[in-house]
Order: structure tokens, then sequence, then C-alpha cells
């Protein structure tokens, strides 16, 4: 079924909505709690919350890009999960992007950003971006995906998207300190 | 925790909403609220309060700022003020709560308003290797040259290499990080550039860095005395506040062209936390109100400042700022052009359809001051500076077009941070337009809607004259479109037709024949192709493949040498070749586009320089120089 019309459904208050919504993207949606969380059954419980938010969200929200509006609500919920998991020791495949992160906080020390500051910030950094760095980039922190995954799906060796990853970490660092944007 | 936060950074969200999706924490608020409610409904007086609460009007308006009407900044004050107050989607207090409350019986997350709306002997004489985009404006870049030595930054060292062919070599090196106010802060090094004087010598650095002291963007523009290079020094210092976008060499001095934030604490008592300071040396002060150009709906509260420097003589002789503006500018041989992208949103009913649009300020530059003569408004986003240009005194432009359609029902929040953050992403590319104004008047003479397949975007774009060259894209796939603008009322083009691949770069090498840099059949791969107009369309003449590389995107970082017919540019190769790092040289005769070395230099794609001379090709990277013979 379309988009558009998944999106109706949702709409017209139709419980089908859900089922649509799950035919076309519980796979993508379960991959990505997945790649944050490493546990079948809690990527599953991830996914089902994802539906339920996309029921409460639309309407209002119309989004023109159905696939991408799930990923984004399914990536939030798995990423709060795994910090709470993370308090507990659990470690996953996430710790390691979660410490690669480490050398990318900017060195701004006035008070934390707000949202739509933040929002921004990483919205003009992206389009900055050429379009395979910004491919590597969401692929890595976004997605979570491994390093080798990455790799293979964009031609590159392992070693120099390590590099291009370090970079692109110290540019957006860079970006975040030239506005003054505080984590 | 801050990793958690950049991590929530990266998906759009905001670190306070995602506290809040704790179930438990709403769950709590409402017995709570309960519970303060009986307690309250045993005691009048507090019932009395309470019903005021309750009932008593939400105050629908941006706090009064009336108190700053003597401010010369009224105007803008005013602006920041209407840009920041966010009005609250309910009539009082009790329909409030009341949505509350049924959002969390719904199970959503409850939230806090719609707060998401929204020459000497010794130096020799200069000799030209940036491809600036309009004659006789020079830019900076990480190479200069004069007839006897070449100059490269390399990370935060000046090299400087004689120009002898094999038997070159680099004969000094000046180490920035000598110099004292730099010494512990973060430089931003890759977006370091230099200029090179008409007499060679001096060379002027635009050295960007983050001063973790004031707790801002700055950058320190170095004057370098290079007449000997065996003993460089600095012989002038200065350094400005704001974050660097580019800059400009112009025979009085340096035209600067920077972003500058507001303070994290606003004080509308206080301009200097809201309006660029403009100074040196400790004697910075707030722009004057008559020097700020602000629309009428601010759309972020940035300026984007332009200034004349002189580094000789450590002073600004003129600025100009333009709040909500974007950091695209371009500067032709008599204009500045500014820009500012914003959404026109249109309603039929609660469907509401925001469409891109770019508003562009025009200023003339070349007297004494600044001069600002008004701005035209185009349909579409602008890629970037080369997207326009300024020709017999006609601007020409070329836009993607976007657009985003949603429900907007009124007193009804948005569910959660999660959704709103989608909202920048939404825009879709719907096509591409072209458009022609005549820059005395700023009149619309002459246009080209939806010339794109329907859904592309504009990847590059070029002018020559009464020529444009445009490159379109969806993912993988791309037109290149010639037009003919000789007749502002009767523009035509032609195209190439859906071909593999799409061009991040278009490059004119004369004769007719356009130079398409970009990506071949994935996005590991680069494609170099050389293009002409033909009687029906526009054809490749021929092209240049390497698979399983990365390369430079940035055109400076490209060799251009249309008299020779050699191009350069940084690539990293990942196959087999045993070539990996180094400066690729391609050369057109005509006919065939073919490689004809490839110098091993290290470090980023798009640091590494090159050039050539008598014969001699000099390639730059990382603590890397190679120099070969490629023509007898």
């Amino acid at each position: 079924m379309e988009d558009a019309k998944i999106v109706d459904l949702y709409f017209e208050r139709d419980e089908s909505a859900i089922v649509r919504t799950d035919e076309k993207y519980g796979a993508y949606c379960q991959s990505i709690a997945y790649a944050i969380l490493s546990a079948e059954d809690e990527a599953e419980e991830c996914k089902n919350d994802t539906y339920l938010r996309a029921w409460n969200a639309m309407p209002p929200e119309r989004p023109s890009l159905l696939k991408a509006f799930l990923g984004k609500i399914t990536r939030h919920l798995a990423l709060d999960r795994y910090e709470r998991n993370r308090a507990k020791k659990r470690d996953t495949a996430a710790t390691v992007i979660w410490d690669e992160v480490c050398d990318s906080i900017p060195d701004v020390t006035s008070e934390p950003a707000d949202g739509l500051a933040l929002k921004e910030a990483v919205n003009t950094f992206l389009s900055s971006l050429k379009a395979r760095e910004r491919i590597v980039f969401l692929q890595r922190y976004f997605y979570f995906l491994p390093l080798a995954t990455i790799s293979r799906r964009n031609g590159m060796t392992e070693g120099a998207l390590k590099v291009l990853l370090y970079r692109l970490r110290r540019k957006f660092k860079q970006h975040l300190e030239e506005k003054e944007i505080a984590l | 925790m801050k990793n958690k936060k950049w991590l929530s950074a990266i998906g759009d969200a905001d670190e306070k909403y995602v506290a809040e999706s704790d179930p438990a924490a709403p769950a709590r608020r409402k017995v709570s609220w309960q519970k303060n409610t009986v307690i309250a409904a045993g005691f009048l007086l507090i019932l009395t309060l309470l019903n005021v609460y309750l009932f008593a009007p939400i105050r629908q308006k941006a706090p009064d700022v009336s108190r700053y009407a003597d401010s010369e900044y009224y105007g803008i004050i005013q602006k920041m003020n209407a840009y920041y107050y966010k009005p609250s989607p309910y009539k009082n207090n009790f329909e409030r709560l009341w949505m509350k409350l049924g959002n969390m019986f719904g199970g959503a997350k409850a939230e806090d308003g719609m707060n998401n709306a929204s020459g000497s002997d010794l130096s020799g004489s200069y000799e030209e290797i940036t491809d600036n985009q309009t004659a006789g404006v020079t830019e900076g870049d990480r190479i200069k040259r004069s007839d006897r030595y070449i100059y490269y930054l390399d990370g935060e060292m000046l090299c400087v290499y004689t120009i002898a062919g094999e038997d070159s070599e680099q004969i000094a090196r000046f180490d920035f990080s000598t110099v004292r106010e730099l010494t512990n802060f973060s430089r931003y090094l890759e977006k370091w550039e230099m200029y090179l004087s008409a007499d060679c010598k001096t060379v002027t650095v635009m050295a960007p860095y983050y001063s973790s002291t004031e707790r801002e963007a700055k950058v320190a523009v170095l004057s370098l005395d290079v007449t000997d290079p065996y003993a460089i020094y600095v012989k002038n210092k200065t350094f400005v506040d704001g974050s660097y976008i580019s800059s400009r060499l112009l025979s009085d001095g340096e035209l600067l062209l920077m972003t500058h934030y507001q303070a994290n604490e606003l004080n509308y008592s206080d301009a200097s936390t809201f309006v660029p300071q403009i100074g040196t040396g400790g004697q910075e002060a707030p722009l004057l109100a008559e020097d700020i150009v602000y629309p009428d709906i601010l759309t972020g509260t940035y300026y984007t400042v332009l200034s004349k420097f002189d580094a000789a003589a450590h002073e600004y002789t003129d600025s100009m700022a333009f709040l909500s503006y974007s950091a695209e500018v371009y500067v032709s041989a008599e204009h500045i052009f500014t820009m500012r992208t914003y959404s026109d949103k249109t309603g039929d009913g609660n469907r509401i359809t925001a469409k891109s649009m770019t508003d562009i300020s025009v200023i003339a530059y070349r007297g004494d001051d600044f001069s600002y003569l008004g701005s035209l408004s185009v349909n579409g986003s602008v890629k970037d500076r080369y997207s326009l240009d300024e020709y017999e005194g006609v601007l020409r432009v070329v836009t993607t077009t976007s657009e985003r359609t949603y429900e907007e029902r009124a007193g009804e929040e948005l569910v959660d941070d999660v959704v709103s953050s989608l909202i920048s992403f939404d825009f879709i590319p719907t096509s591409a337009n072209l458009y022609l104004f005549r820059l005395s008047d700023r009149t619309k003479i002459g246009e080209v809607i939806a010339f794109a397949p329907p859904g592309e975007s504009v990847q590059s774009v070029r002018f020559d004259k009464n020529a444009a060259y445009v490159c379109t894209s969806l993912v993988l796939s791309d037109p290149v479109f010639f037009f003919d603008l000789s007749d502002p009322s009767a523009i035509t083009y032609k195209d190439t037709g859906t071909i593999d691949g799409y061009s991040s770069s278009l490059v004119l090498i004369g004769n007719g024949f356009l130079l398409g840099i970009g990506y071949g059949s994935s996005f590991s791969s680069l494609k170099c192709e050389i293009y002409k107009e033909s009687e029906t369309g526009v054809v490749s003449v021929d092209k240049y493949e390497i698979d399983n590389c990365t390369f430079s995107e940035y055109y400076k970082s490209y060799y251009i040498d249309r008299e020779n017919a050699l191009f350069g540019i940084g690539v990293i190769e990942h196959g087999n070749r045993g070539r990996s790092d180094g400066y690729l040289v391609l050369h057109f005769d005509g006919y065939e586009l073919r490689e004809v070395d490839f110098l091993k230099v290290f470090g980023a794609e798009h640091l590494k320089r090159g050039c050539y001379v008598d014969g001699y090709f000099y390639a730059f990277g990382e603590n890397s120089f190679a120099v070969h013979k490629i023509f007898d």
C-alpha cells in the first residue's frame, strides 16, 4: 500500500493503519532498534511502541516520508531504552558508538542549548556535508550500523571509513562550537 | 551523559522531551494534580485562586518591550521579541490542562506547549592560480604562488617551496602554533586560507579559531612578511569576532564575510548581547542599527556580517549586517549578494502547504562604504554561491524548488519532540527554476520554471556570459542543461537526458566544453565527464572514471588550467591499484580526457592542492610534496 494511503488510514482512525505499517515498515523499524539494543525482544517492544507513537501523532502531523518518520521514532525509543540498559551495565553493539563520540563533545562551557537551536545546528551541519559523507555519518550515528557494513555498502575500506568518520565528528564538534552550542 | 545528548541530537531530539518520555513521569503529575485539587476544594479561598488560575485568559501577546523604544535597535528588539515568543494554543490554563490529561489517557506524552512551530627581486611576481568565481575578485586559498615560490598551508604550517622542476624543495616553513594568542585554543585548520599580495612580499592568513576564554568563534588575521622566505615573520596580527565564512582581497584591504551569533544570555538593555560587535583590540562596539537589515519575520537570530577590513591598519572601514541570513554569499565585481531561505505557507482549511523561498539582498561595495540597494525574492532555495551570477547588469539565479504539506490544528499541540523534529527534513524537492533580474530596479526580466524532471534538485551551476549550465539529479542520475540566456524573454535550453551519476561541480574549460566532476554509478566512484552542446541536445564527449575511491568535492581544491587543458583533483583510491593517496591530473586534448599523472601526496582529499609550471606538476598534501615532469 502506498504511504499516502497508510497515512490516510491514520487520519480516518482506522486501526488497520498499524497492520499496514507493520507489513511495510515493521522489519525496518525492528532493524533500527536491534542495531542499538542487540536484543530481539526489546527491539520488538520498541517497534510496537513506535506504532503507538505514530497513531498518536497522525493527525495532526502528515509526514511526507513515512519511513523516515517511523525510523526516527524507533531510534528515539531504542536510544532511551539503551541508556537505561547501560545504567545496568548491559553493553551492546551500540556501546562502541557511545564511546566513539566522546571526542566530539563541543568545548563550550555555556548552558546547554535549547532543542530548536540544536535541531537547526544539526540540520545545517548535515546540509553542509557531501552526499557520501552524510550517508556514512548517518549510517553510523543514526542507524548504528557496524563499520564493516558501512564500508562494504559504500565501497570503502574500514580504515578509510574510520578516518572519514573521525573527520566528520571533528567537523560536527567545530560546527557546534562556532555556533556556541553546548550539550 | 553528553554522549547521549550528542547521539540524540543526530536524531534531532530535544533532550528534555526524551526525559519526559518516561511513562511514570506524567502519571505522577496527574496523581499529584488531582490530589492538590481535592485538597483545594476544601478551602474556598484556595478554590477561588484556583478558578482564577484556571479560567483567566492566557496572555496571547509577546512581552512588552516598549521600554526599549528609545533604543536605536528598537526595530531589532521587536523582531527578536516576536521571534522568541510562542503564542499559547489554549484560551486558558483549564483548556491546556484538559488537553494534557487527554493526551495522557491516550498514551501520548504531554508537552509544554507548541514550542516547535516554527614583486620584489627576492619574492618574484604574482601568478594567479586560484580559479576565482569572479574575475578580478581574488579569493583566499591554501595555495598561492609567485613566479619563484609556491606557498602552501599545511595544517598550521606555512610552507614555501621553490619552483625548480625536479630540484624543487621546501626551503622554509612558518609555524603558526608559535603565535602566542592562538596557543591554547582550538584552531580550525581546515578553514584556514591565505592571500599573497601583488608584490609577493606579504602573505595574509585568515585563521579561524575558537576562544574558550571568550567563549566565541574568532578569526586571527595574520600578515606575514615573506620578502625573504628564509626569514618569515609576523608583521601584523589582528583578532576579530565572529565565525569565518569567507573573504575576498580588495585593492584597499580585505572583505570579510562572517557569521555572528547572539549571546546565550539575551539582554535587550545591552546591545552587545544581540547585535554584532565590530572593532579590534578591545575597541569593539555594537554595529549601528542603520547598518542592519532584517526581515519581517525572523527565521534565526544569527547575522551575516560584511566588513571591509584593512589588515595593515588593524581597522574596519565599514560593516553591514543581515539578520536571519545564511552563510551563502556571492560577490560579483560590483555587488555582494546575501541570501536567506524561508518557507512561504499557504493554507486551505487546516491543510498547510509550505514552499521554500529565498530573499536575495543586493549591496554595492566598490565605494568607500557599503550601500544597500534592496532585495528580490525567488521561489526555491539556492544551493551555493555558484548558483548566482551577475552579467551586464543582470542577476541570474538557479534554485531548487521544494515544498511540504501538513495538517495544522489550532489548539492541539504536536505530540512530541520526535514528531516535531521531522519538520525540517520534510521539504521535498519538486524541480528547478532559473530567473533573470535587471539589477537597476530588481525587476524580473526572464525565467524558466520547472525545467528539471520532477523531484530533482540542483547539484551544480556555472554561468559564462550568456550561457548557463546546470546539473540536476535524483540520487545517482543526472541531466546536464545548457541554457541560452541571450534573449531573457525567450530563454532556450537543451539537455543530455538522464545519464549515470551527477556532477557536484561544473567547470568551464573553454571552446564550448564543460567539465563535470562528480559521482559515477555509485557514491564510491569518481566521474569526470566532458560535455558539449550539439544541434539537438547536450552530448558527452568523453569521460574518465575511477571506482572505489573518494574524492574532493571542494571546488577550490581543484586545479583548473584552461590554457594547458589540465585539471587536478585530490583523491584516495581504495582499490588494488596500489596508488592510495594522491593528486590526480587529467588532460583534455579536445577529443579525449585522460589521466596524465597521479602524484602521491597524503591527507584529506579536500586539503590537497596542485599546480602546473613549465612542464612540471607540483602536488601538495599533509606533510608531503611531489613534483613530476608531465610535458616536454
